[in-house]
């Protein structure tokens, strides 16, 4: 089984649907990087499956599946024990969702005394331990989060997530806002803790490049709705979706010998304007007169694949059902 | 040295700032001694992180500040002698800010902000001033031209907005346009879009650009010359290409690693993670606290950039192969 199963999820904000029914799943020991750009829904859809929505966003379809327990209808009491021991979350720009008036050992503390209490010896081992899987010197516990740099924060942000070993881990744009060498210090970081504690995770990002070299498997965002679903390896090598493919070429091999970017022209749709066909087609390179009337549907492989465009079901017919 | 004229030539600039921490009064060193050129229809890319003092750079530069140390000629005449002309020096060197959704007044429509700077600086009247807003607006694709013309920044996206930016900084026919990250708020499929305005704008209306960046990558594909800033200094430059494909200096090289590179094997980019929080004292190598390759000598004596085949690099490593710079003030 699965460990986390989102089933036709959908959200809103009022009149607006940002995540229009979306469905994937998460294996044991996997990272799912969910990608794609602003108001694609990324963000709306980790937080939702978080149960972190705030009004006047809401859940107003679908099952979040999370070790067999739909977390869909769960009530905040309902949910306490998940938190945190189970789900935990890395926000986006970790600095910000630190208290800034509590020591970093405070913060450790209060997460481990609402959650799961241990006795004052432990919980000091405890914290020396996290700060050290990030390579935060102990000295730096009894330190206020303005005295640490961005990418210290970062990592404390994630030793905390990691506290109590949940199972799962949602990454909300977490390199996001931090130094090129800071990110790439937090990626290789994250890689060496997965192979430790086996935690799965969520890697929601825009940035494609570093989803790639984290991720086993990615989700493509656009307007609100998955476009693909792939491998990680695969979707590097043969991105099937138009989006997918021009997102990618925006990621250029860095040791090329010639480098040159073309982007996308035009921008994303206007989620209050609903309009038939494919939200993409406005700015896709290779749309057919369908892709204007009808909204392609996403359409999943048995391995958990998927594509929603028409092109792609013309050109490969049977492989997606 | 080249025959043509600069037209911005920062001559070992230093900038210090005062701050006040534990209550104790720092002198924190933004820039030090920095020293580049432009030249007419150039791109000079200023690439560093946080800190590495590219912004305040960029407030020398446009008169905002000034510096502790050193001198700033535009156009053959010092910036402290343009400071009594400021309005003239203001019409010839505009900017294009990081957040155009900051950077816009959301009450004004798009008519409006481009035909103040085309009142202020060159007093056009109202006949003329619809022509050339029209043609400014062409320049920088924002069209259909009367689709745009009396929109409000909340109407606009990202890449849109940043075009109206970048249309108000040439209302005033620039000769030097200062760019301080003026892609990184926008997503990337419309990065490309900018760059490749702000390059035919270099083309087309013969500005010059310096484009201030943490992006090798873009820093790259757009400019003519990369200097490569860490904690005020130049530790690399040289031209783009070069810099950014085979730098020199264990910063730069450090950068060019860190760049997300899914296509590159893991040890390619794998980095040491047991320097990234290090910070130099003050002397020696600012960079030096970090740098895998640090030697005794690192601590002791700051290193001049030397020429080290195409590039100029600041590092002791070089000391053996490279020649010494000297600069031959005229």
């Amino acid at each position: 089984m699965a460990l986390l199963a989102v089933e036709n999820l959908r959200v809103t904000y009022g009149a607006v649907e940002a995540v229009r029914n979306v469905s994937f799943h998460l294996d044991r020991g996997q990272i799912l990087g969910i990608v794609g750009e602003s108001g694609s829904g990324k963000s709306t859809l980790g937080y939702a499956i978080a149960k972190l929505l705030r009004p006047p966003g809401q859940i107003v379809g679908g099952h979040v599946w999370f070790d067999g327990v739909d977390l869909v209808p769960l009530s905040e009491l309902e949910l306490k024990p998940i938190r945190w021991r189970e789900l935990a979350v890395v926000m986006q720009s970790g600095m910000n969702a630190l208290n800034p008036v509590a020591p970093i050992r405070r913060q450790f503390e209060d997460a481990i005394l609402t959650h799961r209490p241990m006795g004052a010896k432990a919980m000091r081992e405890r914290v020396r331990e996290m700060l050290a899987l990030v390579n935060i010197e102990e000295r730096y516990a009894d330190h206020y989060p303005h005295e640490l740099s961005g990418g210290m924060k970062q990592r404390v942000a994630i030793a905390l997530a990691l506290v109590l070993e949940p199972k799962l881990i949602i990454f909300d744009e977490p390199t996001t806002a931090l130094d090129v060498v800071v990110q790439r210090y937090i990626v290789q970081n994250l890689k060496a803790l997965r192979e430790r504690y086996h935690f799965s995770a969520l890697f929601i990002s825009h940035d494609l490049g570093t989803v790639l070299e984290i991720a086993d498997r990615v989700a493509v965002m656009y307007a609100g709705r998955l476009v693909e679903v792939q491998d990680a390896r695969s979707l590097l090598q043969h991105p099937q979706h138009p989006y997918t493919q021009a997102l990618l070429s925006c990621f250029p091999d860095p040791r090329a010998d010639h480098i040159e970017v073309m982007g996308i022209p035009g921008s994303p749709p206007d989620l209050a304007d609903v309009r038939p066909g494919c939200p993409f087609a406005p700015r896709c390179a290779q749309i057919i007169d369908r892709c204007w009337r009808e909204t392609p549907a996403y359409l999943a492989s048995p391995d958990g694949n998927g594509v929603a465009c028409h092109m792609v079901k013309e050109r490969e017919g049977s492989a997606y059902v | 040295m080249s025959d043509v004229r600069a037209i911005l030539d920062v001559k070992d600039v230093a900038k210090t700032y005062r701050t006040r921490r534990n209550g104790r009064w720092q002198v924190v060193h933004a820039v030090r001694g920095v020293s580049f050129r432009i030249l007419p229809q150039h791109i000079v890319a200023l690439v560093g992180e946080s800190g590495s003092g590219k912004s305040t750079i960029a407030k020398l530069v446009t008169a905002v500040e000034r510096p502790n140390q050193g001198q700033i000629v535009f156009d053959g005449r010092p910036i402290e002698e343009w400071r009594r002309h400021l309005r003239a020096y203001r019409r010839q060197v505009q900017m294009v800010f990081q957040d155009p959704y900051a950077a816009l007044n959301p009450l004004n429509t798009v008519r409006y902000m481009i035909g103040r700077p085309l009142i202020n600086y060159r007093h056009l009247g109202q006949d003329a001033l619809s022509d050339e807003i029209r043609r400014i607006l062409e320049t920088v694709h924002l069209t259909p031209v009367d689709e745009f013309m009396e929109k409000l920044p909340f109407e606009l996206s990202g890449g849109q907005l940043q075009r109206v930016v970048t249309a108000r900084a040439l209302a005033s026919e620039p000769r030097l346009i200062v760019a301080d990250e003026p892609v990184s708020m926008l997503d990337v499929s419309i990065r490309a879009e900018i760059l490749r305005l702000l390059d035919e704008l270099r083309r087309q209306q013969g500005v010059s650009l310096l484009y201030i960046t943490h992006d090798l990558i873009s820093a790259r594909m757009l400019a003519d010359e990369i200097v490569v800033l860490y904690r005020g200094t130049v530790v690399e430059e040289g031209a783009a290409l070069s810099v950014a494909k085979n730098p020199r200096h264990p910063y730069t090289q450090l950068l060019l690693r860190s760049i997300p590179n899914p296509w590159a094997p893991p040890e390619e980019t794998a980095i040491d993670l047991s320097r990234i929080d290090r910070t130099s004292d003050e002397g020696g190598c600012v960079f030096r606290a970090r740098c895998p390759h640090v030697m005794d000598r690192c601590a002791q004596e700051v290193p001049p950039l030397r020429r080290v085949e195409s590039q100029q690099v600041a590092c002791w490593l070089y000391e053996a192969s490279g020649v010494a710079v000297g600069r031959s003030d005229p």
